[in-house]
């Protein structure tokens, strides 16, 4: 080995003894007890496929793929379009820009907790959202926002409100990076604003967009926090997600081999998607290329 | 301090200290007492002639860390866990039994049904702390405004859903926010004649009484006497709900009363209490508070004598008079404090609370999964609330799935 490839991985050995500790070891661990049947105060028994066989016929297992599918197609795209425009607003010379910027982004740095806890006061029967509708004679009762089936829709909502400041900063990122020469260029051919940002801003923001696209979907498929402080998966499992109902199996059935064989489906997903950005970021980065 | 070195030769004469590091104290965790409770709690502790190391855990992440810490083999010696808690532990042979470790003659100090109450599968997995008996808070001033009687208020869950009716019809507000967080609407079951499940453990609620107490928790949502969120919020929302005077009825522990007295005064002055909301079968319900030591402990004896010396008389008494709670023991239940009559609020729940405890009973004693049944029934029942099912179809289906993992 080279002195400078022996330099090299001595750097990289603390990270990767950390990692090895903190992540790759609790995946094989997890792998392994979802092989098992094991509740956290006795030892592990071997049981081989059955967990996953139970997964099968587990009907609560698929409503809660389904939902988390539901709210991956509910929120990735908006979280795709609107922090896009939101972007292209921002950047441009506007008065108080900075303002507007930091207002966008105060929902991304409140913690999920605080920010459930208020969305719960808006929704609420007697809550601010229903107050206002009524006052207006928009509606006569109360929409029962978080108490009815459709409960998941109105936490998307609240997905969708923290994540639109964090995903228009990535794209600002993208924006700034465009060349204004390209722009004058296209003014100079006579191009509106509308067919600037088609010709332009569209394809060079792809890379960005794809970025988006991956995070937005990996989020989605994890979601939590947001389903545990407004409906627990409520009412009546309607918008139970994947990961909710790991949690519950875990630490509130104390069935942790068959909540691991859940993890592992999650765990399959997600680096497919993972999988599918690799492939397509490598794809966009060549065309980018070959638009500059 | 004669006292605290007499005690301490006491423990070391009977070779309990033979084999405790004393650099090292008996750890002891309970669920959520401070800040409200630190110097009371402080001060008994340091009574004990061991060192103690006293760890408040937040109620929301106890069931997590008690689990993962006995999990992992580093529980505390000494754990506060309410009963639905330490069910989970006990059934998988993890807590001590005190039915081995304690004499007879200590074992008498607490009320015999509530030593009981701790009782599964043959092993005592705890000793009964402080205890509770809900009682019934309401708004007068609300009771009024409907054109009800503010001196009659209801006494069993018929009179509720009339004044249900009627506060609704009169007011437009809710009698009450019934709580899926917690054993509320089974005991209601319990107490109106169901019968959860029989002696071979198959379930018995999927009966004429069980359909019919489905019914009447259905019926209320249905015909929306209840607040859309029952469905998603708990005990919390409710005393929300009653501070806020959204709702008419909070029905809760007497200990709530200090808290509607600190955050909404004007709310206190118009507060009445009467006793605990009774069914058919006329008994009332008591949660007891208990102290579990995990089996793995290294100090088991000292572990024990520390669960002891919390639940004795004295230290009982000095943390119900400070939290407005009943004691699990029978001579500080005595006390002139739990008779005496003064016009606050909070003095009269405690009075109607202890008042009840002579006959209140744990009408849902421990079982194996009881955790578990519960969360089939209260699915169920939440589904036929939606309308996605007959209440018939949510009790047999609760109990197909209840007969499943027995």
């Amino acid at each position: 080995m080279k002195p400078l490839t022996f330099k090299a991985y001595a750097f990289l050995l603390p990270a990767l003894i950390l990692l090895s500790l903190s992540t790759f070891l609790p995946i094989l661990q997890a792998f392994f007890l979802s092989f098992t049947r094991y509740d956290m105060l006795s030892n592990p028994e071997w049981i081989g496929g059955v967990n996953y066989q139970r997964l099968l016929l587990d009907s609560l297992f698929w409503k809660v793929l389904g939902n988390t599918l539901i709210y991956l197609v509910g929120v990735v795209p908006a979280l795709i379009i609107l922090p896009l425009g939101l972007a292209i607003l921002l950047n441009r010379p506007l008065p108080f820009l900075s303002a507007y910027r930091v207002l966008y982004y105060v929902p991304v740095i409140i913690p999920m907790v605080i920010a459930g806890i208020t969305w719960k006061w808006v929704y609420g029967e007697n809550g601010l959202l229903n107050g206002v509708l009524r006052n207006s004679h928009v509606v006569e009762a109360a929409i029962p926002w978080l108490t009815s089936e459709g409960a998941m829709f109105a936490v998307m909502l609240v997905t969708i409100w923290k994540g639109l400041g964090y995903y228009m900063v990535i794209y600002l990122a993208g924006l700034q990076s465009i060349p204004a020469q390209l722009y004058e260029a296209a003014a100079l051919d006579g191009a509106d604003g509308w067919r600037k940002h088609w010709h332009i801003t569209v394809p060079l923001m792809r890379p960005y967009v794809l970025l988006v696209a991956v995070l937005s979907s990996i989020s989605a498929m994890k979601v939590f926090e947001e389903i545990y402080v407004m409906t627990r998966g409520g009412p009546a499992d309607s918008s139970k997600t994947i990961v909710y109902y790991l949690y519950e199996k875990a630490f509130t059935s104390l069935e942790l081999g068959y909540a691991c064989a859940v993890g592992v489906v999650l765990f399959m997903l997600l680096l497919l998607f993972s999988l599918l950005n690799a492939r397509l970021t490598r794809g966009s980065q060549a065309s980018s290329l070959v638009v500059r | 301090m004669q006292r605290r070195q007499l005690l301490m030769g006491g423990l070391l004469l009977g070779g309990c200290a033979a084999n405790v590091d004393p650099k090292r104290p008996l750890e002891f965790w309970t669920m959520q007492l401070k800040p409200e409770h630190t110097v009371l709690l402080e001060g008994i502790l340091a009574k004990f002639p061991l060192p103690v190391k006293w760890v408040d855990v937040p109620w929301a992440d106890m069931e997590r860390k008690i689990l993962a810490a006995v999990a992992a083999g580093t529980a505390p010696d000494v754990v506060n866990l309410n009963p639905q808690f330490a069910v989970k532990l006990a059934q998988r042979h993890t807590l001590l039994d005190f039915g081995r470790q304690v004499s007879p003659q200590e074992q008498a100090v607490y009320f015999p049904n509530l030593w009981q109450s701790n009782r599964l599968n043959g092993v005592i997995f705890g000793v009964p702390w402080y205890i509770s008996t809900q009682i019934t808070i309401y708004n007068r001033a609300l009771f009024q405004k409907a054109g009800l009687d503010p001196n009659q208020p209801p006494r069993n869950y018929q009179e509720l859903r009339q004044v249900a009716q009627v506060i609704h019809r009169q007011t437009g507000k809710y009698a009450f926010l019934p709580t899926f967080d917690t054993a509320q609407i089974l005991e209601a079951w319990v107490k109106t004649g169901v019968q959860l499940i029989d002696t071979n453990h198959q379930a018995k609620f999927n009966s004429p009484a069980g359909l019919a107490a489905a019914n009447y928790w259905v019926n209320l949502y249905r015909d929306q006497l209840i607040p859309r969120e029952t469905l998603t919020e708990g005990h919390r929302k409710a005393v929300e709900l009653y501070q806020a005077e959204e709702t008419a009825l909070l029905l809760s522990g007497p200990q709530f009363l200090e808290s509607i007295a600190k955050n909404a005064p004007q709310l206190a002055q118009v507060t009445g209490v009467s006793p605990q909301l009774t069914g058919s079968l006329a008994k009332t319900n008591a949660s007891a508070m208990n102290i579990v030591v995990p089996k793995n402990t290294l100090h088991a004896r000292e572990a024990v004598r520390l669960a002891l010396f919390i639940t004795n008389d004295r230290n009982q008494l000095a943390l119900a008079k400070a939290a407005n709670l009943l004691p699990s023991t029978r001579q500080a239940a005595q006390d002139r404090f739990f008779t005496a009559v003064a016009p606050d609020i909070a003095t009269t729940g405690r009075l109607v609370s202890a008042q009840q405890l002579a006959t209140a009973e744990v009408l849902i004693p421990p079982f194996d999964n009881l955790d578990l049944l519960q969360k089939f029934i209260y699915e169920e029942l939440q589904l036929a609330m939606l309308g996605k099912k007959t209440a018939a179809q949510a009790v047999q289906s609760a109990a197909d799935k209840w007969n499943l993992i027995v």
